[in-house]
């Protein structure tokens, strides 16, 4: 099981690393939760407060939808809304409410991501069938493990590149974009679709791999390092970003 | 809390990361100063950091629905009740508008997306004329409003749910029935729309609402249009891409466009899966703008045709292939409801092969325009065809109808494959040579009419590599005409006849390894005709035949010449056979004949010198030694085989060219290697060379004698007049001979008849410029002048013009090699110049064909020769450098592993060259 990190159990908002914000710079970094409120919140959501469930639900939605936008399949893309995919995670999360409670230590958004992940695997087996089903390719959302980390990524990353007039090179760049990806380590992959395309914090992502917090950061920077190696090899896209 | 660098430079890069997001990337510097320990992993990893997030899809509105603020309670007259729906467009609330009492839908736009002035006008505009719209199966719209900078738009309620989510939550698919009495119902409120002047733009699942009683409602007219050329909206467009109209790319939006647009939507509800599905948005842009969509039928057996064929007429890629209107589709949808017959047709082959010019316009315009009209007028009149079988089908009842049907099916199919066979006439007329086997086509027996000569084409486009890849797109369609023929082995035939005249393509462009392919792929399928009693095998067998000796061209094109000489002795055993006195041979059978036997009795002067150039990897040993060395076949000396017969198609061998044996004077280094004691005299082989020489002048005599006027049969007399006249051994070369003359003049007549038919001003050159300058009588020299810059002045014309068609580029550094040494055997300084200009013409193709060392040989013989005659001229230093030059092009094929190097005495006498200039001597 997992182990709690500090006494942030309901971190609704992410709270910022102000330890190296010293400039005072105006960038609006959300307030950080006093920790009594947080476990003032924990204490009612365990006791089953309908209330402090559909609002702290609702304080994560944002960052839900964001991992369904980033998990969804993308042949999924544009016949299954993310809204409707989050209403069965409500749905689903009422319905398992007490199992919040005897899966403490886990913060409540890391609870909530294993029930999306859960849903999506429904959700892909009903719509992609038989090409979902085998194994290995369902090993492990729950754990924030997905099989096609790298190919979403790759789409993420040249979704927005997607004009019709530059749909040749597009092509071209995304597929040794996704070879690319293919070739790093899984954990390392995911760790980077975690922590920038469902913009988990370190401590988050440490909590959905369960391993330590140290380790996660090492790692992370690490396979930032490879990832630059991997982006340089594909051209264009580095650069690109300058010229943007 | 920072307890080391680790934990620090993780804190560092999330804030880094949390500015990026927040829109305001700062400059790496900012962090490197401040911490300055951390500067070298900072310069590495902030601008990847940069790149990933600003590269990254926003395709989620999580980010815009964060900076909504909170759900408001009311929006001037109307009090929000609660959510009912979220979508790209918006959050849309059950209101209450207190000053009527009614309940009403109310769009909130996502504030963003009505950034400016402009776009609120047209917004405020569209939704006016949406408000004008009256149709039962439209939302009505009451009207618009904005309150604390939110705009929305006020709809009426309807108590139900949109098509997407209902579709999403069924434990079945609607059956087509259903999904037809929705799109009947879609379509019609579509028409009156367009009707109104107002397009939807956006038509997709989640803008069909299915009330709770089965009602079926159109919403949101004309918003895409407002919010799509947002810049910000792009999310919003790739979220609906699916159902988009490939023009829409282009900008174009048409009534067409939302037939389409509901047409996806169709397909979507009754297979389950959308038409193309991709894993990506370029791809899906691509399969959307060129893919084939998938089969409804293909993907459901239970979907009636009648209803697959609407759903595909609907969403044709081309706008005039679909319903000119949504009433049309209506219709059509009800005539299936009804069970009566519906108007939309199967698309036939034919009308595929329309839309796939229409579709690859670049590719086609590579064959030219007017090329290309020819084909749109096949096609059309393909097309024509069909429609007319087709609609006697229909009509015709009672009696006779399947004999007419039948007949109208045969005569469709061989509509069909004439058109495909003008086609291939016209793009690849080359067959000059070939046995063409026009399938039904009796008179010629499979000649294409060549015994008149009126097949000959009249205009030789000018083919470039798209026009092999153009071709060879065109193939697929014989076998489907094939298939819908229950595999006609005639047509499988025609088939193997396309890809022969695309083989001859390919060669003429240099592709050699493609020609070799294609024609593998021919002989394959000629071997399963021949399985078939249908065909005629005497005919099967000279198609085969034919191959052996092209590939024979093919191989001494590139320089392989024991390969082409076996690959011209398969052709000649098999024609030997099929031309046996008791077999009546054909007319065509015996000219191939004699063409083959040209081909073999093609040998090199004897005087001309020793190395014959590279022998591929793989091919037995090398033959290099004196002239006359014969190659383990006994025939003749690998290196006896001149130019290769090339007419009509390939070209005159590179290898036999006199002039690349250095100037006259000069002595080159003799070959240390003994010939294979195999080898015999080389009387010999000059006399089996001659044999072949005089059985193709006795069939080219009775053949002419058949048909005076077979322009294959006069191209290759001419040739054969050219290998008369060269010296019978050693001896001196008459340009002036009476061969000479015949040949020339028989071109010269060709040439004038068809002065759009680039082979044979080919041919011509090549005739002109087949001399050796050293065999030269010494007062023919100026005669010899005079004929080699005329073959010049063709080559270039024919270069400037056909600038694809490798055959001619590579004749060219022949004739500036042989007049280059010309000119330098009578001391004419021109011959510097005249070496340059070979120079460069060889770099060209060095640098085109990288992978050919042929073209490399040529580049490194020139420079070579144009080294020595700066050596005589006393030229030391700039004679060295070009023949390090020479020796800096060829010594890379000399080391390379893969494949292992040619035999290379070139590089030997290089050096050696090197070493006598550098010691002065």
């Amino acid at each position: 099981m997992l182990k709690l990190q500090s006494n942030a159990i309901i971190p609704c908002r992410r709270p910022m690393t102000s330890s190296v914000s010293q400039s005072g710079d105006s960038h609006d970094a959300p307030a950080t939760q006093p920790a009594g409120d947080d476990e003032a919140r924990l204490a009612r959501l365990l006791a089953g407060d309908e209330g402090t469930f559909t609002q702290c639900f609702a304080e994560l939605r944002p960052r839900l939808v964001r991992m369904v936008h980033f998990r969804l399949d993308p042949r999924l893309r544009g016949r299954i809304d993310a809204e409707d995919v989050l209403q069965e995670v409500f749905v689903d999360a009422v319905r398992r409410r007490d199992a919040l409670r005897t899966s403490q230590p886990m913060t409540f958004f890391v609870w909530l991501r294993l029930i999306v992940g859960q849903t999506l695997i429904d959700l892909h087996r009903k719509h992609i069938g038989a090409a979902m089903r085998d194994a290995g390719r369902e090993r492990s959302l729950g754990a924030g493990i997905s099989p096609n980390t790298s190919q979403s990524m790759s789409f993420h990353l040249l979704g927005k590149l997607s004009s019709p007039s530059q749909a040749a090179m597009r092509a071209e760049l995304s597929v040794s974009l996704s070879q690319a990806l293919e070739e790093m380590n899984e954990t390392d992959r995911e760790i980077l679709a975690l922590r920038h395309f469902e913009e988990l914090s370190n401590k988050e992502v440490a909590e959905v791999l369960g391993i330590e917090r140290k380790a996660a950061s090492i790692r992370y920077i690490r396979a930032l390092e490879r990832l630059k190696k991997v982006l340089e090899r594909v051209p264009g896209f580095l650069e690109s970003q300058v010229l943007k | 809390m920072i307890v080391d660098d680790d934990d620090l430079l993780d804190a560092v890069v999330e804030e880094f990361t949390e500015r990026c997001r927040a829109g305001r990337a700062p400059a790496p510097s900012e962090y490197t100063n401040r911490y300055p320990q951390l500067a070298e992993q900072l310069n590495e990893l902030l601008p990847t950091i940069a790149a990933i997030e600003q590269t990254k899809s926003s395709g989620d509105l999580s980010g815009l629905r964060a900076k909504w603020g909170d759900v408001p309670e009311r929006l001037g007259d109307f009090r929000i009740v609660r959510e009912i729906g979220r979508g790209g467009m918006g959050i849309v609330y059950e209101a209450v508008q207190e000053s009527l009492g009614r309940t009403v839908a109310l769009k909130v736009l996502p504030p963003q997306m009505l950034a400016d002035t402009r776009r609120i006008e047209r917004f405020e505009q569209e939704s006016r004329i949406a408000a004008r719209l009256h149709h039962t199966n439209i939302v009505p719209v009451f009207g618009v409003g904005c309150d604390e900078g939110l705009h929305y738009y006020v709809m009426q309620r309807i108590q139900g749910v949109g098509w997407d989510r209902k579709l999403l939550h069924a434990d079945q698919r609607p059956t087509p029935e259903t999904v037809a009495r929705i799109g009947r119902d879609a379509a019609r409120a579509l028409q009156q729309a367009h009707e109104e002047g107002t397009l939807h733009r956006d038509v997709k699942p989640g803008n069909i609402l299915i009330g709770d009683d089965g009602h079926v409602w159109l919403t949101d007219f004309g918003l895409a249009q407002v919010l799509e050329s947002d810049a910000t909206a792009t999310t919003h467009v790739a979220g609906t891409l699916r159902y988009l109209p490939p023009e829409r790319f282009h900008g174009v939006s048409d009534a067409r466009g939302d037939v389409y647009s509901l047409g996806v939507t169709l397909f979507e509800a009754a297979a389950g899966r959308p038409p193309f599905e991709a894993r990506s948005n370029v791809e899906l842009m691509n399969l959307i703008t060129r893919g084939e969509p998938a089969s409804l039928r293909k993907l459901d057996g239970r979907i009636p045709r009648d209803f697959e064929t609407i759903i595909h007429k609907a969403t044709a890629r081309e706008p005039r292939d679909r319903y000119v209107s949504a009433a049309a589709l209506a219709d059509d949808l009800q005539r299936f409801l009804d069970g009566v017959p519906v108007t939309a047709r199967r698309v036939g082959p034919f009308e595929r092969a329309g839309r796939w010019c229409g579709r690859n316009r670049l590719t086609a315009s590579a064959l030219g325009a007017a090329a290309m009209a020819l084909v749109l007028l096949a096609v059309v009149s393909t097309i024509g065809y069909w429609r007319t079988s087709r609609l006697n089908e229909q009509l015709s009842t009672s009696f006779g109808q399947e004999q007419a049907s039948r007949r109208s099916a045969e005569s469709t199919t061989r509509t069909a494959l004439e058109a495909l066979d003008t086609v291939f006439e016209r793009f690849a007329p080359l067959a000059a040579l070939t046995s063409s086997s026009r399938v039904g086509d009796d008179s010629s027996g499979g000649l294409g009419g060549a015994a008149t000569g009126e097949n000959v084409a009249a205009v030789v486009p000018n083919i470039s590599p798209q026009t092999a890849a153009a071709l060879e797109a065109l193939l697929p369609f014989y076998a489907k005409l094939a298939s819908e023929r229950d595999d006609d082995p005639r047509i499988r035939r025609q088939a193997a006849a396309a890809m022969h005249r695309i083989g001859l393509v390919q060669a003429r462009v240099g592709r050699f390894e493609q020609a070799r392919e294609i024609w593998n792929r021919e002989a394959d399928l000629l071997g399963e005709l021949a399985t078939t009693a249908t065909n005629d095998q005497a005919e099967l067998q000279l198609a085969r035949a034919v191959i052996d000796a092209d590939v024979g061209d093919l191989e001494r094109m590139q320089d392989r010449t024991p390969d082409a000489v076996a690959a011209y002795r398969r052709a000649l055993e098999s024609l030997e056979t099929l031309t046996a006195p008791a077999t009546a041979p054909s007319f065509e059978a015996r000219r191939e004949l004699a063409r083959v036997h040209l081909a073999l009795a093609d040998r090199r002067p004897p005087s001309e010198g020793e190395h014959r150039g590279p022998h591929g990897p793989g091919r037995g040993p090398p033959h290099f030694g004196r002239p006359g060395a014969a190659p383990n076949d006994g025939l003749g000396p690998p290196d006896g085989f001149g130019p290769p017969p090339g007419m009509g198609r390939l070209p005159p061998g590179f290898e036999g060219l006199p002039g690349f044996d250095g100037p006259p004077g000069f002595a080159g280094p003799r070959p240390e290697r003994e010939a294979s004691p195999k080898n015999g005299p080389p009387e010999d082989n000059l006399e089996v060379a001659r044999r072949h020489l005089d059985a193709a002048f006795a069939l080219l005599t009775s053949l002419s004698k058949e048909r005076s006027a077979d322009v294959p049969t006069k191209l290759l007399l001419a040739r054969a007049y050219r290998l008369r006249s060269r010296p019978d051994g050693p001896g001196l070369l008459d340009v002036a001979s009476p061969d000479l003359k015949a040949g020339s003049d028989l071109l010269r007549e060709l040439c004038a008849a068809y002065p759009d038919v680039p082979d044979y001003a080919h041919e011509l050159s090549v005739m002109l410029s087949d001399m050796n300058p050293r065999d030269l009588r010494l007062e023919q020299r100026e005669v010899a002048e005079a004929r080699l810059r005329e073959a010049l002045a063709i080559s270039e014309k024919l270069v400037a013009t056909y600038p694809a068609t490798t055959l001619f580029a590579s004749e060219q550094p022949h004739i500036l090699n042989r007049l280059a040494a010309l000119l330098a055997s009578v001391g004419n300084a021109q011959a510097e110049a005249v070496y340059k200009q070979g120079v460069e013409a060889c770099a060209r193709l060095t640098k085109q064909f990288p992978d050919e060392f042929v073209y490399a040989y040529f580049e490194t013989k020139m420079r070579q020769g144009l080294a020595r005659y700066l050596a005589d001229a006393g030229r030391k230093p700039e004679a060295m450098a070009e023949a390090e030059r020479a020796a800096a092009i060829i010594r890379p094929y000399a080391q390379r592993k893969d494949p292992p190097p040619p035999s290379l005495p070139l590089d030997d006498q290089l050096r050696r060259m090197i070493g006598d200039l550098r010691r002065g001597r």
